[in-house]
């Protein structure tokens, strides 16, 4: 998938200036940077939630996204909230044994913890066959023992996807979220691309907090204030 | 007392404020008949409920209770599906929306009972209250559906874009259980309102076999017990059909669990 040239201003803000970036397939790429930076705004574009001028390739107009909140319909269960964005009982069954959610089918949002809250919404991503998989700070607002639990949980539910050559973009301003999941680091600043760091890893995940040999070089790119020319 | 569910419990609590506000009101009703005493002025509690039990028994009274509730109905059931229909279009086409927002308020604007004098020229006394409720309700309604459909959660309004959740789907799921305790209870609140509209504007229009009508008759006789006891029975007609519509809303509410689920 290409993004070419992309533009995008709020008002007299810009976001992006001629923004170009190449996501490939069956690989996590997690964007860095700021807040503010236009990380979530570039899930939006590719989501079709968003305007933009430029040039948009590759890109399915089907995809799935896990947001920062869960964003389930408080009425519904877990089951009924899966069926809603378009669940098949099967299928529903075998995303929520995935997610040790089995036991939580019949419960409504409210009984749940945002942990398993957060989980639901990982099952709802993976629901139907999908080429892009977007996530804005999925793991924002919990702890690490609870990141921990749901990047396993996204581990398992990513096996197949990652074989059918589903792409994921992922967004946070954690560089050890990024480190855990992440194939390619993208750091944007400015609209711009500061750096563009290929991971090497020996499991996915990775563990939380490991040493990691893009660790360095993405510290010091979060740390100084200049763009450098991409890899 | 200790039998009494929670939801008992509420009623009676309910029922007790009520009473004591009805009490308040008939205290108030009292001083104010020894302050002015002169029962052309405001005739005695006592008088007005003798009467009340009177008209209750004349077919006259119902006959013109039924004409002026049928009237009051019309209005509202045309004046909801139309707000219901245009607020929809003004949610979806944000610049229908807008072309709409300055007409609703011109209408919003006119001197209803005024305007009456003037849809009489067009019309008859029989049509005119409903078009005058009309023209008093649909900026009301209107307002509020508005309002209903912008408190859906936008957050969830853009997950079902991308997760491209059918259109009926949504509606049964995400916009009705969210909207429709907000339309109930503005509805119930506006159906009551139709009723001392409609009232309002027969006794303008002097309308024939009406409550307007009947209170336009009195008032030419100085029947002020009877006056009086007809505006009783128009609020407590009031009161009924907004309870109704109040109690409606409650069980929609509870039914789409979502105030509750949140």
């Amino acid at each position: 998938m290409e993004i070419r040239a992309l533009t995008k201003r709020y008002g007299q803000k810009r976001v992006f200036e001629n923004f170009s970036l190449h996501i490939g397939e069956g690989e996590i790429l997690c964007i860095l940077g700021e807040s503010g930076g236009g990380k979530t705004t570039l899930l939006n574009i590719l989501a079709g939630l968003t305007s933009y001028e430029g040039e948009l390739s590759g890109v399915p107009e089907k995809v799935s996204y896990i947001f920062q909140e869960p964003r389930l319909l408080p009425n519904l269960t877990v089951r009924q909230n899966l069926r809603y964005a378009g669940g098949r009982d099967a299928v529903i069954d075998e995303m929520l044994e995935k997610t040790e959610l089995l036991s939580c089918a019949d419960r409504r949002p409210s009984q749940l913890s945002g942990g398993e809250r957060q989980r639901v919404s990982f099952a709802r991503a993976f629901l139907q066959p999908i080429k892009l998989l977007l996530m804005d700070e999925p793991f924002s607002s919990l702890d690490t023992a609870l990141k921990i639990r749901l990047a396993g949980a996204f581990a398992r539910l990513w096996a197949d996807a990652r074989a059918e050559g589903t792409a994921a973009v992922f967004v946070t301003h954690d560089l050890e979220e990024a480190l855990m999941l992440a194939d390619r680091v993208v750091v944007l600043r400015r609209g711009g691309i500061a750096a563009d760091v290929r991971l090497s890893r020996t499991k996915f995940p990775s563990p939380y907090g490991a040493p990691s040999p893009g660790r360095e070089a993405l510290l010091s790119v979060l740390l100084s204030d200049s763009i450098a020319p991409s890899e | 007392m200790k039998a009494l569910s929670e939801t008992g419990k509420r009623l009676l609590k309910g029922a007790f404020w009520t009473a004591a506000a009805v009490v308040f009101l008939f205290a108030v009703w009292l001083v104010a008949w020894k302050a002015a005493g002169n029962d052309y002025i405001i005739p005695s509690l006592s008088a007005s409920l003798r009467e009340a039990g009177r008209l209750l028994a004349e077919g006259a009274f119902w006959r013109a209770f039924c004409s002026t509730l049928s009237r009051s109905l019309t209005a509202f059931v045309f004046s909801f599906f139309s707000a219901s229909i245009l607020a929809v279009v003004a949610y979806l086409v944000p610049a229908f929306g807008k072309f709409l927002s300055p007409l609703v308020s011109v209408v919003r604007s006119v001197p209803t009972m005024a305007v009456i004098l003037i849809i009489l020229v067009w019309t008859t006394p029989v049509k005119a209250p409903v078009i005058v409720a009309c023209l008093a309700l649909f900026p009301m309604l209107f307002s509020g559906m508005g309002a209903a459909l912008a408190a859906v959660p936008s957050d969830l309004v853009e997950m079902s874009r991308v997760y491209r959740v059918p259109v009926r789907r949504r509606i049964v799921h995400l916009y009705l259980p969210c909207a429709a305790p907000y339309v109930l209870r503005e509805g119930a609140a506006a159906l009551s309102f139709s009723l001392k509209l409609t009232v309002s504007a027969e006794v303008l229009a002097n309308t024939y076999r009406s409550l307007g009508g009947l209170m336009q008759e009195a008032k030419l006789y100085a029947e002020m017990p009877r006056l009086f006891a007809l505006t009783l029975a128009v609020i407590a007609a009031g009161f009924v059909l907004e309870g109704a519509g109040m109690l409606l809303a409650h069980f929609a509410e509870r039914r789409a669990s979502w105030k509750s689920a949140l």
